[in-house]
């Protein structure tokens, strides 16, 4: 074995051209293989931070119209009381709470948890404890922090534990530090956890039946417990409640059970599934690259391979040693492509860090290692086994014949490797199709219009103090007031002010009531609710179709709103929407009036905005004036003729003028003030573009080596043959075009038949599709051009060498 | 038809440059037959492939019928050699994976003829050379003479002036060479000039005129 393995490390130097190739190819497929692995092993196959996690579940209302919602927190405790299917029930609700520091007041979220919550996830502290039943029956103010706030405010302080927080809500004590891993609830990194008795006095958003919003409800099953009798009997507490409050929960007859693990990961799966098969495709072509490569120089070997088996060597002893020779390539690639990985992994990791969750926790482990190592023993024997068994086959007598016959250039070889080129390019247009695919969507997706005018548009996050938004109208004179004092900096142009900026995540579906229409739950729209001031669309740019635009009078009084057109369509589809009535609830979480109708005549039609995303179609949005129903947080959005990067900072200035108290900056460490970014939402879509495309150029790129080294060999073999042709007249043109014809042909085979597959295999993307069908034909014909540009600059290289060919030197060389 | 005044070929060795053809003058008149003879390393393959045009890097005077080749640029070079020249080859370099009549085929393929055309051409020659029952036949399937055969047959199919042979019998036994070098005086005494390259004095009688090489000399 040891003679095997230096006479493989010896054959190896001798051809330094082979051997860089075959290993560098190597390199890249283990290394992206690993690294996607990698992200793989880290983001779904290593099970969350939670005890037994196949038992628990995020659980919310089901409507008989099949609408999904979470439970209010006194449903939620009535769930508590009466179901026995659980083991733990509990409750979580997040809001924005301000935290004083040295460096001023800053916005951080706050999960406020019911008791056993953390017993309810089995989750463990990395640092100190969590809460005793005391401290959360009692209203104890302590709190745990996540471990990406623990990070960011305190720079991982070890001495943390103890220390005084100054929240909205009192001043809590810190007794500990989550791991790093999934934080759940999912909202945001950064979290703290408070104990809810601690806010269950002054938060009146826990006392209401109507309040579904901002909270979680996890339970873990009992065991023995299955999920259809967890579903069962808590149907049946759903019912109950139905009957016991139909105004609040009428329809709502039924629960749903969502298994936590499928609410963190979301729709990464799927997402990382297609990486995994792309990069597997890399793979492949890499495999065959490599055993195209060792098939070629088996081939150039056969006199030596001959000679062996004339001294004896059996056909085991030169399979032997032919995947000696593949075994070392193979850990040599394996080995640069694992170092690949390490920077692999840190890039996305730099890139991506909010696309994927988990992704911080991401790195190369055992079972990264371990992957690495079996798919380097895999390429190892797939680019090694077939070449030495072709090379070993008894007859190698007729090897050596075709060797040396001239013109012939051993045709059962050149035939294999001629397939193994073809479904080398066969597979590369499958991921080029696959890349182009998300590219025209991408493309698609960036020429959508969001319905209003991005450029220009600096947007401030407006969180007045607690007290300040116990009072309306004291809360609307504060918002003008630095609506004002914006409209008045040098280069505004226009100011307004809205409870919701598009595209920035947030929203509140309301329901609506349109007199003389019965509702239809099943098929009516989601509303969503706008609060806004005068001069909102002329500042947004957002066209008004009909009617008008709020006025200050309309601030006042009187009952004016707008909808937009997608409101027009769903609601009066065909009907002049103007002078029409409307009637929605006043929605602002823990305010006494909280469902009180706002009555509202349409004066306007406006134009729809895509405000969950340039891939989300635009929903029915119904704008009121601010001051009918004010929100304890709104957004400032001002237009101006200067930079917005000179303004975000003289924006902030001039906010904290009007009142110091408003935080500067938001949770996970945000500015208050910043631009609109509407290909923000498309960071997910641009990473599996930027992979999908990477991997796929990594395809082209050795799909192109495969044609170059088929043609090179065979040219090589082919020697005599080209001097002959040139002797008898051949133009040098002439041997060009034969040459590059060949190539050219065996990429026509290979394109088409990617082409047949891939119009299968890409039906499978089409849920990261937008604007493009699965089978586009510009992708496809896009592709087929691609292919053949570089099967044709593949062929031309070796082909004009070969018209270069001296022919006397050739013949002679016979 | 030819004619070299001075023409010198060498190559770069170490620091200086070796020489394969020296102050080389000849003249080749149309309708003769000239043997090129002279030990090995003489030069005389050399000069046959830059009479054929294989060769582009000398110095020197070449005319070919009214040509200066010299002021030529390669690719007119080749223009003249695919018009006026056939090559015939020791190792008959027949391309192995054709046929008989698909080798015969090649030079035709590379001069603007018309495919009917070259199937006449091809079937004509197939005749003439007495193969028609060989057409089908692989070069492996053949013998060295036959093989050589072939290769005279593909090298005169485009009725080329000039015919230059490369030791066109070096691989054959004497029979099969005496066949060769009557097929190569009949196609001289129908007008085609011949220049062959030959060890064989018994060869070079079929010839009219020998010219002596010797270190890249031209020494009779």
């Amino acid at each position: 074995m040891l003679t095997d393995l230096r006479y493989a490390v010896r054959s190896l130097r001798k051809s330094p051209g082979f051997a860089t190739a075959a290993i560098l190819t190597l390199a890249l497929a283990v290394g992206s293989n690993t690294a996607v692995f990698s992200v793989v092993n880290g983001v779904l196959l290593r099970p969350l931070p939670f005890a037994e996690q196949d038992r628990l579940f995020m659980l919310g209302e089901q409507s008989r119209q099949g609408g999904f919602r979470p439970p209010s927190y006194p449903t939620f405790l009535d769930w508590q009381a009466q179901s026995s299917a659980f083991a733990r029930l509990a409750y979580v609700r997040g809001g924005g709470q301000r935290l004083a520091g040295p460096d001023g007041i800053q916005s951080i979220v706050v999960s406020v948890v019911s008791p056993g919550f953390f017993a309810t996830l089995g989750e463990h502290p990395l640092l100190g404890r969590l809460f005793t039943p005391d401290e959360e029956r009692g209203g104890a103010r302590v709190a745990v922090l996540s471990y990406a706030l623990w990070q960011r405010l305190f720079g991982g302080d070890p001495h943390i534990l103890g220390k005084a927080l100054s929240l909205t809500a009192g001043v809590y004590s810190v007794v500990g530090v989550l791991p790093h891993d999934v934080v759940y609830p999912p909202w945001v990194d950064e979290q703290l956890y408070a104990p809810i008795a601690t806010v269950a006095a002054t938060d009146r958003a826990l006392t209401q039946r109507g309040f579904h919003a901002d909270c979680r409800i996890i339970g873990r099953l009992k065991r023995g417990i299955t999920l259809e009798q967890a579903k069962a009997d808590l149907d049946g507490v759903a019912r109950a409640e139905a009957a016991t409050y139909p105004e609040f929960n009428a329809d709502w007859t039924s629960v749903r059970l969502v298994p936590l693990r499928d609410e963190i990961l979301g729709d990464t799966t799927p997402q990382l599934l297609v990486l995994v098969a792309a990069v597997g495709l890399v793979l492949m072509i890499a495999c065959v690259n490599v055993a195209n490569l060792t098939l070629a120089r088996a081939g150039a070997r056969g006199r030596e391979l001959a000679i062996r088996a004339a001294l004896g060597a059996g056909r085991g002893r030169v399979v032997r040693q032919l995947l000696t020779e593949s075994v070392v390539l193979a850990a040599l690639g394996g080995t640069l492509g694992a170092v690949a990985a390490y920077s692999a992994i840190a890039l996305l990791k730099r890139a991506a860090p909010a696309v994927l969750p988990r992704l911080d926790t991401v790195w190369v482990d055992g079972w990264v290692l371990a992957f690495a190592l079996g798919v380097t023993i895999i390429t190892a024997v797939a680019t090694g086994l077939l070449p030495a068994l072709r090379a070993a086959r008894p007859d190698l007598t007729d090897s050596l014949k075709e060797g040396t016959a001239g013109a012939g250039t051993g045709h059962g070889r050149q035939r294999l490797r001629a397939a193994l080129v073809i479904s080398e390019i066969a597979l590369a247009v499958i991921l080029v199709v696959g890349a182009g695919l998300l590219v025209r969507s991408l493309w698609q997706l960036r020429a959508v219009h969001p319905g209003f005018d991005p450029q220009g548009l600096v947007t401030f996050y407006i969180s007045p103090p607690p007290l300040r938004a116990q009072d309306p109208a004291r809360l609307a004179a504060l918002y003008t007031q630095v609506q004002d004092a914006a409209r008045a900096l040098p280069g505004v142009t226009s100011v307004a002010l809205t409870n919701f900026t598009p595209l920035a995540g947030g929203g509140l579906p309301s329901p609506v009531e349109i007199p003389g229409r019965a509702p239809d739950p099943l098929h009516d729209p989601r509303v969503w609710f706008m609060t806004v001031s005068p001069g909102y669309f002329r500042t947004m740019r957002i066209p008004v179709r009909a009617g008008r635009e709020f006025t200050e009078a309309d601030l006042a009084s009187g009952t004016a709103v707008l909808v937009s057109e997608a409101f027009a369509r769903a609601f009066w589809p065909g009907l002049d929407p103007i002078g029409r009535q409307v009637t929605l609830h006043k929605a602002v979480q823990g305010r006494p009036d909280f469902g009180e109708p706002i009555p509202g005549t349409v004066v306007g039609v406006v134009g729809d905005v895509r405000h969950f995303g340039l891939d989300a179609p635009p929903e029915p949005q119904v704008y009121v004036p601010f001051a009918r129903n004010v929100w304890g947080h709104m957004s400032l959005v001002v237009r101006a003729a200067i930079a917005p990067a000179g303004l975000l900072a003289t924006l902030s200035r001039t906010v904290r003028q009007v009142d110091p108290e408003i935080p500067m900056t938001l949770s996970g460490g945000r500015s208050a003030a910043g631009t609109v970014d509407i290909t923000a939402g498309l960071a997910s879509r641009q990473l599996d573009t930027w992979l999908l495309g990477s991997f796929a150029v990594s395809a082209l790129v050795l799909a192109g080596i495969g044609i170059y080294g088929l043609l090179a060999y065979s040219i090589g073999q082919r020697r005599r043959e080209i001097g002959i042709r040139l002797a008898l007249g051949a133009s040098r043109g002439d041997v060009v075009s034969q040459i590059v014809g060949d190539g050219v042909r065996l990429a026509g085979v290979g394109i088409g038949l990617g082409v047949v597959i891939a119009l299968v295999v890409t039906r499978l993307l089409a849920a990261l599709l937008f604007g493009v069908r699965a089978g586009d034909p510009p992708t496809f014909l896009g592709v087929v051009a691609l292919l053949t540009l570089v099967s044709l600059l593949a062929s031309y290289l070796p082909a004009r060498r070969a018209a270069q060919l001296d022919p006397l030197t050739a013949l002679r060389s016979e | 038809m030819i004619q070299l005044k001075s023409l010198d070929k060498s190559v770069s060795q170490g620091n200086g440059r070796l020489f394969i053809l020296r102050q080389v003058s000849v003249e080749i008149a149309a309708g003769e037959f000239v043997s090129i003879m002279g030990p090995s390393g003489a030069g005389k393959s050399t000069l046959l492939a830059v009479l054929g045009m294989l060769d582009a890097d000398w110095t020197g005077e070449y005319r070919f019928l009214d040509h200066t080749v010299h002021q030529m640029k390669p690719r007119d070079r080749i223009a003249l050699n695919k018009q006026h020249m056939g090559f015939v080859f020791q190792q008959y370099h027949l391309l192995d994976d054709l046929t008989v009549a698909e080798n015969l085929d090649v030079p035709l393929s590379y001069r603007d003829i018309k495919k009917s055309e070259r199937q006449a051409l091809v079937a004509d020659t197939l005749d003439r050379f007495g193969i028609v029952a060989k057409k089908d036949l692989f070069p492996r399937q053949l013998s060295g003479g036959q093989q050589q055969l072939v290769a005279v047959a593909r090298a005169v199919i485009h009725k080329p002036s000039l015919i230059l042979a490369d030791e066109p019998t070096g691989n054959l036994h004497s029979s099969q060479g005496k066949e060769i070098m009557e097929l190569f005086t009949q196609l001289n005494r129908g007008g085609t000039t011949i220049v062959q390259v030959t060890h064989s004095d018994v060869n070079a009688e079929y010839g009219n005129r020998i010219v002596q090489l010797r270190d890249g000399w031209v020494v009779q």
